[in-house]
């Protein structure tokens, strides 16, 4: 029985770890050579990646289309203020870190407030709270002076655990494991991919579905802006667009993880492994010395492609 | 009413006047047909003669509906053949539209009208067969469909030019089917439960024009749970049970009582019989449920006292109240003031498939869940002791599968409410509401549940127990039965027989609101009323700070650089029709911007090669999101990747030269500003296309998809014509980009995206549900224009633009609801 499950439960994520696989494969064989190295590296890339993806996957989860449009504006937003206003300083950081942390929340909570009690659709909502935030940005932009990013952050950020593994990769292991157990064994897992599959069957077993939805976007603004930080200490500093290209990557790394985009399935490990295959997927295609249009090409097509197999294997 | 008629009927005439032989239209074989683990029918044969009426009775779930999908080719069938007039027809090709062309026709006991359409409309969707030239139709529908209705239902009161969605549920109902009956070239009519919402006049009305529609040599099949009308208007009578046909024969002879022994089955009815009445337990004080004056929507100020240790039954006509009463009482606060209650409570619906199982998981989770949601948010579970309890439970209800980690998908109907129930049993609530938890399900099942249900009352806990099948309800300690929302009779446990419970089902009548004396107002002049107010007072000030604003360049100027947003918004708006959303337009214009001011300009053929590709490439990713049923959103996104890579493959850096005949046409000498003369032609032109023919049938799509299926429209087509339709818009906004800048930037035209979806839900159209607004549309684009202008007149920072018509995009949907919830 447990086996059946596992096999369940493994076919859905097996195909991006696969697909990583083949993936670093090409690369080593695009350079010539094979090295430990370059995983590392690109596994931290894909590191900053999932962390913000494993909120897209839990907005994913609540069914019926939801998304969240707003990540690239809180990343960006949060990145700002991370660097904007600590200034380099990690005690100042002890106040920054929280600030951005309850703007995504914030910005979380307006999208849920937007979707649950507006009765907009989250594509509408998100996005319109998207262009807000980006407003924000644009009013704060003028006053951002600064590109000094703190030394805590850069450590967490860049650095690596006996030189081997990277702090940030840790990161996501470990956000991936936590997700994974909520999944499992707590009941806002269960209530929140119950609510995924049915509504009308989750609010008949006695699940606040507005409660269990509220948290989902939440903890998405959360990872986005959690995420954010992390960023702008990686890249030294924050820009307008900083976010852009986590739109598209978060719902790519989701999906191709084998997260059903009609909601009610989430595989926090398989968001790992799609965003690694991802982020070596654009390696890729930059060593190969694709040109940049070509590379966005290869991405909208990659992730039209994957849901093509995913409906077609009959998930729903 | 009608009996004598029908049963004085003269056999259809033919041309000579002389009787016509009945002839065999259908005749149906040794049909069988699986769904999963269940046989929805087996070896049903049924022959349907013109001129004759066939009455097909049966309880829910003996197979009829899946009978008359199969008729209609909705449904191919494992097994069996086919026949039309003798000639053999292979169930491959057989499909609805098949069914069509031979003269099918099925009202549906769910409507299949488009709500957004106007009722001649919707006579065209379906009867479009009959109609040619683009002009006249509209006149020539609508005299159709007052002689449809006239024929049918004299005096009905409906306007042939109303929007459906202001009408009643009977108006409705009375709609689909005279629609039905005036089909030309009918043959056979299947009309499914016509008359539950129907009064007793248009009832009446509806047997004597069957009457007189078999007379004229059509076939009809009748599928009632009434059967008395079934006695009035049936020639023959075909009895179903569990998938199988079991008794046919002519109308002879046959009462109610009759027909209901035959539908139930003298031995089964028997076995279904349910343990005799048990008294009251002393029930646990905690646990009761009283009501106060509890009304809602339906229920009308109910009063009740319960307690523990009660099995209620909950009975009366299906659609009384009785579900709006369980969920009341499950949905409300612990302590509100209409519902008191003490003790948890679980809710196990019958309704297995759209409000029971969780399909992605196994047995063990949805077993386990209303317990699970007991638990904290975040507080872990003892998975092992949940397993514990499933498996105890899985053994007690004996259900048929390898074990807890079978899917709950691959279970039959009788074990999958099995585990609906032990859902509620596991987590041990104390007042348990039982939706017709025996619905569809079989005799051995229901003994176990009704074993399960004492059991439960015995043990000091309250049940309710609502239930279609009324003999089921004879064992309960007493039986509230409903009638028009209000409780008309309580029968305490003895007294409740079937026979009692019946009549009392019955009983009420004067509480009855004519519904159709409440036709809802509706408010289709104002539609274009507010956006047009809103244009006009933001233009007004900006005029007041900035007078050159008034001036005819002002204006053109104004208009031309709104024309890009205008065209997208059009864009988008035909998307929005099918409830869709076009994340990608914005980029989809800049890449037909670009491919004007490279390739049309250097090799002018390959570049119309090129944007005749980008229209066929829209219009294959409308298919695309249909076939394989993936969101538009993330088809739509992934494809704006698509359009802004291949952009960037074209022209890496801003730049290109727009070719010089598309910049005189955007800038041809005319009397008046051209820009002007092209929004009324985009305007024209969207709204012919929306009152076409096609038009029309298009948003009655974006309003009911399987309707308008099942009328013969193919889906694929509407939606790949949408797509085309709105990349043909996108196209003119970015030729207008390449022609007004004279070059071409990637880029510069992403924040169009979410410019569109506020222009177009401005100007009045819904995002779900197929009601659109062309003009509307272009009112909302130039308001979001004149706003960013006005933002620079009033020297705010340029920055502030882009959260001011994303707050306005939120605030209109906002207040749209607020007003829905006003109405």
């Amino acid at each position: 029985m447990t086996a059946i499950l596992r096999g369940l439960r493994g076919a859905s994520w097996i195909w991006a770890a696969l697909g990583a696989l083949v993936m670093w494969l090409l690369l080593g064989f695009f350079a010539g050579r094979f090295n430990l190295e370059s995983l590392i590296a690109t596994s931290t890339t894909a590191a900053f990646l999932a962390i913000v993806a494993m909120g897209q996957m839990i907005v994913i989860t609540t069914g019926r289309g939801a998304i969240d449009l707003s990540i690239p504006g809180v990343i960006t937003l949060s990145a700002y203020l991370a660097t904007g206003m600590s200034l380099g300083s990690n005690a100042r950081l002890l106040w920054v870190f929280p600030l951005a942390l309850a703007m995504g929340a914030a910005v979380g909570a307006v999208n849920a407030l937007a979707v649950l009690l507006l009765r907009i659709p989250p594509i509408i909502a998100t996005l319109g709270v998207g262009y807000i935030v980006t407003t924000l940005i644009l009013v704060y932009n003028p006053h951002y002076r600064s590109t000094y990013v703190a030394s805590l952050l850069t450590h967490v950020a860049r650095d690596r655990l006996l030189g081997v593994v990277p702090l940030v990769v840790l990161v996501a292991l470990g956000l991936a494991a936590l997700l994974a157990w909520t999944f499992r064994a707590t009941a806002f897992g269960k209530s929140l991919a119950a609510l995924g599959q049915s509504l009308p069957a989750a609010r008949l077993s006695g699940i606040d579905v507005t409660l269990v939805q509220i948290i989902a976007y939440v903890v998405s603004g959360v990872l986005a802006a959690f995420g954010g930080v992390l960023i702008s200490a990686r890249v030294g500093g924050a820009f307008l667009g900083l976010g852009d290209p986590y739109l598209l990557e978060t719902v790519g790394s989701v999906v191709v993880g084998g997260t059903l985009i009609m909601g009610g399935r989430a595989v926090p490990v398989g968001t790992l492994f799609g965003s690694l295959f991802l982020v070596l997927l654009v390696t890729a295609m930059q060593v190969a010395g694709m040109r940049i249009g070509g590379q966005y090409v290869a991405e909208g097509a990659l992730i039209i492609a994957v849901l093509l197999l995913a409906t077609g294997r009959g998930a729903r | 009413m009608t009996g004598p008629e029908s049963a004085t009927r003269q056999a259809p005439l033919d041309a000579a006047g002389q009787p016509a032989p009945a002839r065999a239209l259908f005749e149906l074989h040794g049909i069988t047909k699986v769904y999963g683990a269940t046989t929805a029918l087996r070896e049903v044969s049924l022959t349907t003669r013109t001129g004759e009426v066939v009455g097909l009775i049966g309880a829910n779930g003996a197979g009829k509906s899946t009978l008359t999908r199969v008729l209609s080719g909705v449904t191919r069938p494992e097994q069996g053949e086919l026949s039309h007039l003798g000639r053999p027809v292979p169930f491959g090709s057989y499909t609805p539209a098949a069914a069509s062309a031979r003269g099918v026709r099925v009202v549906y006991q769910e409507l299949s009208l488009c709500t957004n359409l106007q009722v001649c409309e919707n006579f065209y969707v379906e009867q479009h067969a009959t109609v040619t030239g683009a002009l006249r139709w509209r006149q020539r529908m609508r005299r159709v469909a007052q002689q449809a209705l006239d024929g049918v239902f004299p005096g009905h009161g409906i306007d042939p030019v109303a929007r459906v969605g202001g009408l009643s549920i009977a108006q409705r109902q009375m709609i689909e089917i005279a629609r039905a009956i005036s089909m030309p070239g009918l043959q056979l009519l299947i009309l499914d439960e016509p008359t539950s919402s129907l009064g007793a006049t248009q009832t009446s009305q509806l047997m004597s024009a069957l009457g007189r529609l078999a007379g004229s040599g059509v076939s009809i099949l009748f599928i009632s749970h009434r059967l008395r009308e079934i006695v009035e208007v049936a020639d023959r009578v075909v009895v179903m049970r569990n998938g199988a046909k079991v008794w046919e024969g002519p109308n002879q002879d046959l009462s109610e009582a009759l027909l209901v022994e035959r539908i139930t089955g003298e031995a089964a009815a028997a076995a279904q019989r349910a343990p005799p009445a048990a008294p009251p337990t002393a029930g646990r004080e905690e646990v009761f449920l009283r009501t106060r004056r509890l009304t809602t929507e339906t229920l009308a100020g109910l009063d009740l006292d319960l307690r523990g240790g009660e099995l209620v039954g909950v009975a009366g006509l299906e659609g009384s109240g009785q579900r709006e009463f369980l969920q009341a009482v499950f949905f409300a606060k612990r302590r509100s003031g209409q519902v008191e209650r003490g003790g948890r409570i679980a809710y196990v619906t019958g309704d297995r498939a759209k409000e029971g199982v969780f399909p992605l998981w196994p047995i063990l989770d949805n077993m386990s869940l209303v317990e699970v949601t007991r638990s904290g948010l975040f507080r872990p579970l003892d998975l092992r002791r949940l397993a514990g309890k499933v498996a105890d439970w899985f053994q007690r209800l004996a259900i048929k599968a390898p074990g807890a980690g079978t899917p709950m998908v691959a279970l039959s109907g009788g074990n999958q409410q099995k585990v609906l129930v032990a859902r509620a049993l596991l987590a041990d609530a104390d007042v348990i509401v039982l939706d017709d938890p025996t619905k569809g399900v079989d005799v051995g099942t229901r003994r176990q549940m009704y074993a399960l249900f004492h059991e439960a009352a015995a043990a000091g806990k309250l049940v309710l127990w609502y239930s279609t099948e009324d003999e089921e309800l004879e064992s309960c300690s007493r039986v509230l039965v409903f009638r028009y929302g209000r409780i008309v009779k309580e029968l305490a446990g003895g007294e409740a027989s079937k026979q009692r419970i019946i009549e009392a089902s019955f009983a009420g009548e004067e509480l009855l609101v004519r519904q159709e004396a409440v036709a809802r107002r509706r408010r289709p002049q104002l539609a274009l009323l507010v956006p047009l107010a809103a244009m006009l007072a933001v233009f007004a000030i900006s005029a007041a700070l900035q007078p050159g604003v008034l001036s005819g360049f002002g204006i053109d100027l104004l208009l031309a650089s709104s024309l890009p947003l205008i065209c997208s918004a059009l864009s988008q708006m035909f998307v929005v029709g099918l409830s869709q959303i076009d994340l990608g337009v914005g980029a989809y214009m800049g890449l037909v911007s670009v491919l004007c001011a490279t390739a049309l300009h250097d090799h002018p053929l390959v570049g119309l090669l090129a944007l005749a590709a980008s229209v066929l490439a829209y219009a294959g990713m409308g298919a695309l999101i249909l076939v394989r049923s993936i969101p538009a959103v993330i088809v739509t996104m992934g494809m704006s990747f698509v359009w802004i890579g291949l952009g960037l493959t074209l022209q890496d850096s801003p730049g290109g030269e727009a070719p010089e005949w598309l910049v005189s046409a955007f800038s041809l000498p005319l009397p008046v500003p051209e820009s002007v003369v092209l929004v009324v032609l985009l305007g024209v032109a969207a709204h012919a296309f929306c009152r076409s023919r096609y038009g029309t049938v298009l948003r009655g799509f974006g309003n009911n998809p399987v309707a308008v299926e099942r009328s013969g429209w193919s889906p694929v087509r509407a939606v790949a014509v949408t797509y085309a339709l709105a990349s043909l818009f996108a196209m003119v906004g970015g030729m207008a980009i390449t022609a007004a800048s004279g070059a071409s930037d990637i880029n510069s035209t992403k924040s169009y995206t979410l410019l569109t979806v506020a222009g177009v839900v401005m100007g009045g159209s819904e995002l779900l549900g197929g009601v659109i607004s062309p003009w509307g549309s272009i009112v909302g684009a130039i308001t979001l224009s004149l706003l960013s202008a006005l933002i620079g007149f009033l020297r705010l920072d340029s920055s502030y633009v882009t959260a001011v018509q994303g707050l306005i995009l939120l605030g209109i949907l906002a207040s749209r609801l607020l007003r829905k919830v006003e109405v």
